[in-house]
């Protein structure tokens, strides 16, 4: 026993004793350094030996916890140790319930918040430190309002391994209640393990005392759980925890402070107000979200359509394009379409305008005569729709004009398979007999597929068709007579087609005919070029085989005002410049020497070698460019400019 | 006005009022949440 001014370890003064626990006496004391009030506990001699081990001192004392009163030293003096710790100011919460004083559910949920969190942090330490006597009597609440778990007397380890058999009936738990008889009976301790939750069920039954004012047990008696209580002013939510902690099998509370922390942290999620506002988050979120999706789905849609109907633009573009004669143009064009990275997804959902697009192209290569090129288009086309029976058709030709006999018999049949019509079927015959020059047969076929139709665009097909034949057998005349035939029975939508014909025809003629008929011949080209030009949409090569016929016919004012007012239409095409230029030589030529001035003639010249710089750069030539500069050079040699 | 620059505008539109209601909304919401925090401490303590 200390006496009052006993000065322990030349550290601590006694003061007084305040107490008495199953543990040990409990004095308060004075600290000289610190300068503050500390409680010195001693613990009873049987415990001695096993305090000793100065790691579990150190461990008590390396204890931090705003809820825990902090150890400061084990002081040994004899056979007696003694503990040095804060003194906690307030009451026990034994002392309020023996006054009867009761609490409020948020109160007391800010203790058991405060105490479960001290538990964590015990349990947390390494290795767990178990308090094993958690009761009212040794849960202070300072003036701040705030708890502190004192006593550790009991609180070395985990796993149940200690030979300790003290405890406080009413809130030990049933464990920690039988590992003691075992104990008492001279048994291993070890065959009944007391854990964390020992802890945990003596919180809940100290929280039990203070919510009904009666010990859980009492004269050995358990009490019913609190949610068969009527009439406690707490929430059936905070009586189940209660129940939950003071589960008598270990397996069915709360496995740990922290999951019993979690839940009280839970009740704010069943709060109707926090519901609402969680409700509301989520109502953002998602709506708002959703507007994003819908959002970035409709202009990936958008930017789809919009890319498609780019692509019809352009598409449309290149069908009006193919109805004029401009087929280097069309070709370009439609091989630009086709390549455009922008447009691929497009065209792999639609075959039939791609296989469309190729076949424009081969058409145009047709018209040229190129006819390797043709079929290659055509083909290319075929492998995107194959069945079309106008492709087969057309594919068929081409493969007869470039001498594929036995190719071209097998597009027909694949044609005749699709179902190509009758007078389709005889252009084609035609074309294979031309091929083997059988023209009278050729001729034959001809005639069947123009007089075998109603339809506008076939009968004026089968009409140019017939018409080459007639220029490869050399009949020029018959060409003539034939076109001249189709002019007067074409559909206004296939007479350009026909009239270029007939012009470029009449013009050949009139170039190796006798003097007679080339005035005739040109006057007849001359009728159809003007008749071209005063259509909707004139082609380029409409306007300027005008002005080359009126050239021809010696009209030169009328040829340069064609050329001039061409000028306007097209001003950064060199063929107009050189043209102008060419014609203005031939002029002046035929003015007396005095009279001629080529000036003009080389203002043109120099604006046609300025566009021409661009088709010269990309690997063309024209050979009536060269004779231009031939002609200007001349001059230039014989001083006129 | 083509039904692709419709689709495009709409899900501009789209994307951009998403966009605003889940910056307004945030803020709003986290106004609503600091109260809720109070309100709820006052009535738990917790």
């Amino acid at each position: 026993m200390l006496r009052r001014g006993e000065i322990l370890n030349n550290t601590y003064e006694v003061m007084e004793e305040i107490g008495q626990g199953g543990a040990g006496i409990v004095y308060l004391a004075w600290h000289l350094r610190l300068q503050k009030k500390v409680v010195i506990k001693k613990i009873k001699d049987a415990f001695g030996g096993r305090i000793s081990e100065r790691r579990e001192a150190d461990i008590l004392k390396s204890l931090h916890h705003k809820y825990l009163p902090q150890v400061y030293d084990f002081v040994q003096m004899g056979d007696s140790v003694f503990t040095v710790m804060d003194y906690i100011e307030g009451w026990d919460l034994l002392k309020y319930i023996q006054r009867g004083q009761t609490f409020s559910e948020r109160q007391l949920l800010i203790w058991m918040r405060q105490l479960t969190e001290v538990l964590e942090y015990l349990h947390g330490q390494k290795p767990a430190i178990v308090h094993s006597d958690i009761k009212p009597s040794n849960i202070m609440i300072t003036p701040e309002g705030d708890v502190c778990l004192i006593d550790f007397n009991v609180s070395f380890g985990d796993g149940g391994t200690r030979g300790i058999s003290g405890y406080s009936q009413r809130y030990a738990s049933p464990e920690q209640i039988y590992r003691s008889q075992v104990i008492r009976k001279g048994g291993d301790p070890r065959t009944v393990p007391v854990d964390r939750r020992t802890d945990i069920f003596s919180l809940g039954a100290s929280f039990y005392h203070v919510m009904t004012g009666y010990p859980p047990v009492m004269d050995g008696v358990a009490g019913r759980p609190l949610s068969e209580w009527s009439g406690l002013p707490y929430s059936r939510w905070f009586l189940g925890v209660i129940d939950k902690a003071m589960q008598v099998n270990p397996k069915d509370r709360y496995q740990s402070a922290s999951e019993l922390l979690g839940d009280l942290l839970n009740i704010r999620k069943r709060d109707a107000d926090y519901k609402r506002v969680r409700a509301q988050e989520k109502a953002v979120y998602i709506s708002g979200i959703f507007c994003i999706l819908a959002g970035v789905i409709c202009l990936f849609l958008g930017g789809k359509q919009l890319n498609r109907e780019h692509f019809q633009d352009e598409y449309q573009a290149l069908e009006e394009m193919a109805q004029t004669d401009d087929y280097d143009a069309v070709v370009s064009t439609g091989v630009d379409l086709l390549n455009n990275k922008k447009y691929s997804g497009v065209l792999e959902d639609s075959q039939e305008e791609k296989g469309n697009i190729l076949y424009m192209i081969a058409n145009c290569y047709f018209e040229q005569d190129d006819y390797s090129q043709a079929v290659r288009f055509y083909r290319e086309a075929l492998d995107c729709s194959d069945e079309n029976p106008e492709y087969y058709r057309d594919y068929g030709i081409a493969l007869a004009r470039h001498g594929d006999v036995g190719e071209a018999k097998a597009a027909l049949n694949s044609a005749i398979e699709q179902g190509l019509g009758q007078s389709q079927i005889y252009l084609v015959q035609a074309e294979i007999a031309l091929a083997q020059d059988n023209y009278t047969e050729a001729v034959s076929f001809f005639g069947q597929a123009i007089d075998g139709t109603e339809d506008s665009y076939d009968k004026s097909r089968a009409y140019l068709l017939c018409a080459r034949a007639y220029r490869a057998m050399g009949d020029y005349g018959q060409e003539i007579t034939l076109l001249k035939e189709a002019e007067q029975q074409a559909d206004s939508r296939y007479l350009p087609s026909i009239l270029r014909a007939l012009g470029a025809a009449s013009t050949r003629y009139g170039a190796q005919a006798g003097e007679s008929e080339r005035q005739t011949s040109y006057q007849e080209a001359l009728r159809c070029y003007e008749t071209l030009v005063n259509l909707p949409s004139p082609s380029f090569n409409d306007e300027m085989n005008l002005a080359v016929v009126r050239q021809i016919l010696g009209d030169y004012q009328g040829a340069q005002a064609q050329l001039l007012s061409m000028e306007q239409t097209y001003p950064d095409d060199y063929r107009v410049y050189m043209k102008l230029a060419l014609l203005e030589c031939v002029i002046q030529g035929n003015l007396s020497e005095n009279a001629r001035n080529y000036s003009q003639a080389d203002a043109w010249y120099q604006k046609a070698e300025q566009y021409y710089a661009g088709v010269r750069n990309s690997g063309k030539s024209d050979d009536e460019m060269q004779e231009l500069e031939n002609v200007i050079q001349e001059l230039k040699n014989k001083g006129w400019l | 006005m083509t039904y692709g620059e419709i689709l495009m505008i709409c899900g501009a539109g789209l994307a951009v009022l998403g966009l605003l209601i889940l910056v307004i909304g945030a803020i709003v919401i986290n106004g609503k949440k600091k109260s809720l925090k109070q309100k709820l401490y006052d009535k738990y303590g917790l």
